[in-house]
């Protein structure tokens, strides 16, 4: 990618098949400018998760190619997954936290894959924890918490890093309509930091009264 | 958001992924390694009883060929002692000149194979035979002295071929009428100790390959038990080595802890027969005090088992880190 264009995700005639003759994707092209948020919809099985996991590359591309900040991510070796996940922010839909560590302890984890100290994690995890709104119970396991309060700890680890890009795949899944919004106004002031962010959604209604790029996919491909 | 903030933001990520982020590699990676030593020990306390019994026999597994070793050490100080006692007398031919006597004395101090040269003339010889045997009555009546000039001499090496190589050397040589070695004891109790130090090695080899297996089970029943933490620090960014760290750890800790209960077991038993061996020793009139695992193989024990700790976590890590 030439940086110059200010894309952050460029996917060029991407296709993913899982299964001989099925393709989850097929032949898609998109870009994300930096600091851009977009929604990401269509129905289950449309093949949302499958392009974020192509961004987070938990999945490698059939065809084509797909470019994040200028580097092409297609087929990296393990080291280099690693580095990427290091580098984005990923929100999913059931948190992906751990039991058996407290609420400041997940948040700090990519912090210390990223090899910050003490006492920077400390300055960030905290910040962190206020934004989502749970300043108050770094110190409570996450088991604790009720599941709206763990999809935000999940968006707090995933920012904690202040990471340039955010994917989230259905982070309001699992909650009620209420508190689906309260995370939705999150993200757009997260946006409104420089954060780019990818939110893929089946909630239409959510997003309806939004003023963001939809990007919707049908059977593998983008709708016109 | 203006075009340097944007162009900013790229270029962070970018270097993230390059993995030339700002922190100090070197210390993040000290960091790492102190923060997995501490999960791992950790791990090992939070489960003492299935820790201790894990560490049992790994004990057991690396106490039975270093017990052996020690009592390989013990019958080696045996055959050094009897080895001093091998020697070979060369019988010289009768009426030798004192000229022909010297060089050969000399040649045999200059072989780097002997360790000792004594040269025992005639007149020793008859005298000390006067002295052992009641033959005053017959060595009377003899006109002259009928004893060659004996050179005991006493080999550096000991492995059986060698002595028998020094012994046909000896034979060769012109100043000697016929040589004499009696070795049947020395190399029975050689081949013995080869034969005992070979099982040594097999033995250790043997439960090496055990203390692999147990490390790895155990460390195979931790990674499964952990599967969830391990999936969740993959999908944030965590890399293999990062991954198995803790789990290296743990099978190292494993290892050496093994190895301490070893030792003490190896002692213990030690002290235990080294009362009985004494005796046995005394009632032959020697004074034999049975050796310990010195420092050199306290320091073994520990460093086979650190290396067969790790190597069982290793390989039970690899695969479960490859397939998340």
């Amino acid at each position: 990618m030439n940086s110059s264009n200010n894309n952050i995700i460029e996917f060029r005639n991407v296709s993913k098949r899982y299964v001989a003759y099925e393709d989850a994707l097929k032949n898609v092209n998109f870009d994300l400018k930096l600091g851009e948020m977009a929604f990401l919809t269509g129905p289950s099985g449309a093949g949302k998760s499958t392009l974020l996991k192509l961004i987070a590359a938990m999945e490698e591309s059939t065809l084509g190619d797909i470019i994040v900040a200028g580097q092409n991510i297609s087929h990296l070796s393990r080291s280099g997954v690693a580095s990427l996940r290091r580098a984005l922010g990923m929100v999913f839909q059931d948190a992906q936290l751990l039991e058996n560590y407290t609420v400041y302890e997940n948040v700090a984890l990519p912090l210390t894959l990223l090899g910050f100290r003490e006492k920077d994690i400390s300055s960030r995890v905290q910040p962190a924890l206020e934004l989502v709104g749970l300043g108050d119970k770094a110190r409570r396991y996450a088991t604790a918490l009720s599941i709206g309060e763990q999809q935000r700890v999940g968006i707090a680890r995933a920012i904690a890093h202040k990471p340039p890009l955010l994917l989230a795949d259905e982070p309001t899944g699992n909650l009620d309509p209420a508190l689906a919004a309260e995370i939705m106004q999150l993200f757009i002031e997260l946006n409104k930091t420089g954060m780019s962010i990818l939110i893929a959604t089946h909630d239409l209604s959510l997003i309806a009264s939004l003023h963001y790029r939809i990007l919707s996919l049908k059977e593998g491909s983008f709708a016109s | 958001m203006s075009k340097i903030w944007r162009k900013y933001r790229l270029a962070e990520l970018a270097s993230i992924m390059k993995r030339e982020h700002k922190n100090n590699r070197l210390v993040s990676y000290l960091i790492n390694h102190f923060n997995a030593a501490i999960v791992s020990l950790d791990r090992i306390i939070c489960t003492p009883i299935s820790s201790l019994l894990t560490i049992v026999v790994i004990a057991i597994a690396l106490a039975l060929p270093f017990g052996l070793a020690v009592l390989l050490q013990n019958a080696k100080v045996l055959t050094q002692n009897w080895d001093k006692g091998t020697q070979i007398s060369l019988y010289l031919k009768m009426n030798l000149a004192e000229t022909e006597k010297q060089t050969l004395l000399q040649q045999l101090r200059s072989d780097s194979n002997i360790a000792n040269v004594q040269y025992i003339s005639p007149e020793e010889g008859l005298e000390t035979l006067q002295k052992s045997v009641d033959v005053q009555g017959v060595l009377k009546q003899l006109q002259e002295n009928p004893l060659p000039g004996v050179v005991v001499i006493t080999p550096k090496v000991t492995e059986p071929r060698a002595v028998d190589s020094l012994f046909n050397i000896m034979q060769q040589l012109s100043a000697v009428d016929s040589v004499r070695l009696d070795r049947t004891w020395f190399e029975r109790l050689y081949y013995l100790v080869e034969f005992v130090r070979h099982g040594f090695l097999a033995l250790l080899f043997l439960f090496g390959l055990g203390v692999v297996f147990i490390v790895g089970n155990t460390i195979r029943l931790a990674l499964q038990s952990s599967s969830k933490e391990i999936k969740v620090f993959k999908l944030i960014g965590a890399n293999d080595a990062y991954v198995r760290r803790p789990f290296l750890y743990t099978g190292l800790y494993y290892g050496v802890a093994g190895a301490g209960l070893a030792w003490v077991i190896v002692f213990a038993a030690m002290l235990w027969i080294s009362v009985p061996v004494h005796d046995l020793a005394a009632s032959y009139g020697g004074d034999f005090i049975l050796q310990r695992l010195d420092i050199n193989g306290v320091l073994t024990l520990f460093g086979v088992g650190a290396v067969l700790g790790w190597i069982g976590a290793r390989l039970a890590v690899m695969k479960h880190v490859r397939k998340n």
